[in-house]
């Protein structure tokens, strides 16, 4: 229950803070991805039903805070939460520049895939070099926010002890994936 | 255990597809529910944005000047709407004088002063500004947008306290125009943020001339002329100001002239603008 209200206090923070922050015409107008960081850490960090969860919530809060379609964004953190939680069993998740490197990837693969989405239904007109310089804006914003966003969640649900009951779970049943 | 999990799997799987087949009235009232569950939130952020300004202001040593210039801008505002309102009266006066001599000309809509919210939506995709007034003041979708100087945009998403206005520098903007002297009609189209130069680091905005096409050939025209909305598609009012002709030249068909239009009102620094809403409905009694 604490998992799940953790979840849901850092997604409204950081749709309202992703609303706010400004996007620099040099990076094509691109924001910074808290929300989609938020995924890459339960895609990193926590079980696989929370990182499905977190994806489709995280979409939809980022679609109904602007006018792309709702769902659109929750394919696109699902699909790069997924791909991230195929890999993790060999990377070093704790580690920052794996948080960077999955944050940044993760966030131009994300970008580009709501582009496709967007670009099907007519939504957007933008040229494709413009189309890259958004992509690398989003990355380079996605190796800076993902460390951070994960070590807050971490810190977070450590102090709730969310982490602790969730490595019960998984030493009662076996079945949860935990990185924990 | 396993169980579970699938069933979680699936319930979500089943919510993004309900999501992604739901009716667009049904979809965008959903997006003004989540919009007016955290509009509290955004009004707090934007009250810490306007106070670290005060602050930012405080510490070039401009205390005092921030207090009257917040002053000034809102009496400024305030003078803008009744001049407009006086600029409405004698238009009024000038259409019951054109409606003694037989011409009917009827245009009675109202303002709604509105505050910038925030610049961009989450997404970034668009040019997008929020304000803070929804459907609760009035505010509907697809009304023009504008400031003292020009065209701004139109609303293009309303919940109850908030909406979001598209600028007409939106690659995905179109407005009809008009050119003032020779009368030519047009449509304007946005053509997006410059991203290099001067303008590379803006936080929002930096403003590349908006695109002009389809004016007739044969048109005459020059540099400077004023560029109105035409009033043509239903949106946009007729005689709205939306920019000055930078250049003009044969497009590639050769067939049409495309200008360059730079416009009027100033979008990278929006504070305060209006809507531009329908006229109220006239009660019976008042009628009769």
């Amino acid at each position: 229950m604490m998992s799940v209200l953790v979840m849901f206090i850092a997604l409204a923070i950081c749709g309202v803070l992703q609303l706010h922050l400004p996007g620099f015409a040099l990076f094509g107008q691109a924001k910074p991805p808290l929300l989609l960081s938020i995924v890459m850490y339960y895609a990193l960090r926590r079980e696989r039903a929370s990182m499905y969860t977190s994806a489709v919530l995280a979409g939809l809060l980022h679609d109904a805070l602007s006018p792309v379609p709702l769902g659109f964004s929750s394919c696109a953190y699902a699909v790069v939460g997924a791909c991230v939680t195929r890999y993790r069993k060999i990377l070093l998740t704790e580690s920052a520049i794996t948080q960077s490197f999955f944050g940044g990837i993760g966030a131009g693969v994300a970008t580009l895939i709501v582009y496709f989405l967007l670009a099907s239904q007519s939504l957007v007109d933008i040229p494709p070099s413009r189309l890259l310089l958004r992509i690398l804006g989003t990355g380079f914003y996605g190796i800076l926010v993902a460390p951070v966003i994960c070590l807050c969640l971490w810190k977070l649900d450590n102090m709730l002890g969310n982490i602790f009951a969730s490595k019960e779970v998984e030493d009662a049943t076996g079945e949860i994936e935990s990185t924990t | 255990m396993q169980g579970r999990t699938y069933v979680i799997y699936g319930m979500l799987l089943m919510a993004v597809l309900v999501f992604l087949n739901l009716p667009v009235p049904v979809s965008l009232r959903l997006k003004a529910g989540v919009q007016d569950n955290l509009d509290p939130f955004q009004r707090l952020i934007s009250i810490v944005e306007s106070k670290a300004r005060g602050l930012a202001w405080y510490v070039a040593g401009a205390w005092h000047a921030d207090g009257t210039r917040s002053d000034l801008l809102s009496e400024n505002m305030e003078l803008q709407r009744e001049l407009w309102q006086l600029k409405r009266e004698v238009a009024e006066d000038h259409d019951f004088l054109k409606e003694m001599l037989g011409m009917v000309q009827e245009d009675k809509r109202r303002l709604i002063m509105c505050e910038v919210m925030t610049r961009g939506s989450a997404s970034g995709w668009w040019q997008i500004v929020r304000l803070d007034r929804g459907f609760a003041d009035g505010v509907e979708t697809n009304l023009a947008v504008i400031t003292s100087r020009g065209l701004v945009g139109r609303t293009v998403e309303v919940s109850r306290r908030s909406s979001e206005v598209l600028l007409i520098t939106d690659t995905t903007s179109r407005v009809a125009c008009k050119l003032r002297r020779s009368g030519a009609f047009g449509i304007l189209q946005g053509s997006g943020v410059s991203v290099s130069g001067k303008h590379a680091l803006d936080v929002l905005y930096s403003v590349e001339p908006a695109r002009m096409r389809f004016i007739r050939a044969d048109s005459e025209h020059s540099e400077g002329e004023q560029v109105y909305t035409s009033g043509l598609g239903g949106i946009y009012p007729a005689g709205i100001p939306v920019g000055r002709i930078k250049s003009m030249a044969l497009d590639d068909s050769r067939l049409y002239l495309s200008a360059d239009v730079v416009p009027s009102a100033d979008l990278r620094g929006l504070r305060f603008v209006f809507v531009v809403a329908p006229p109220e409905p006239v009660k019976e009694e008042e009628a009769q």
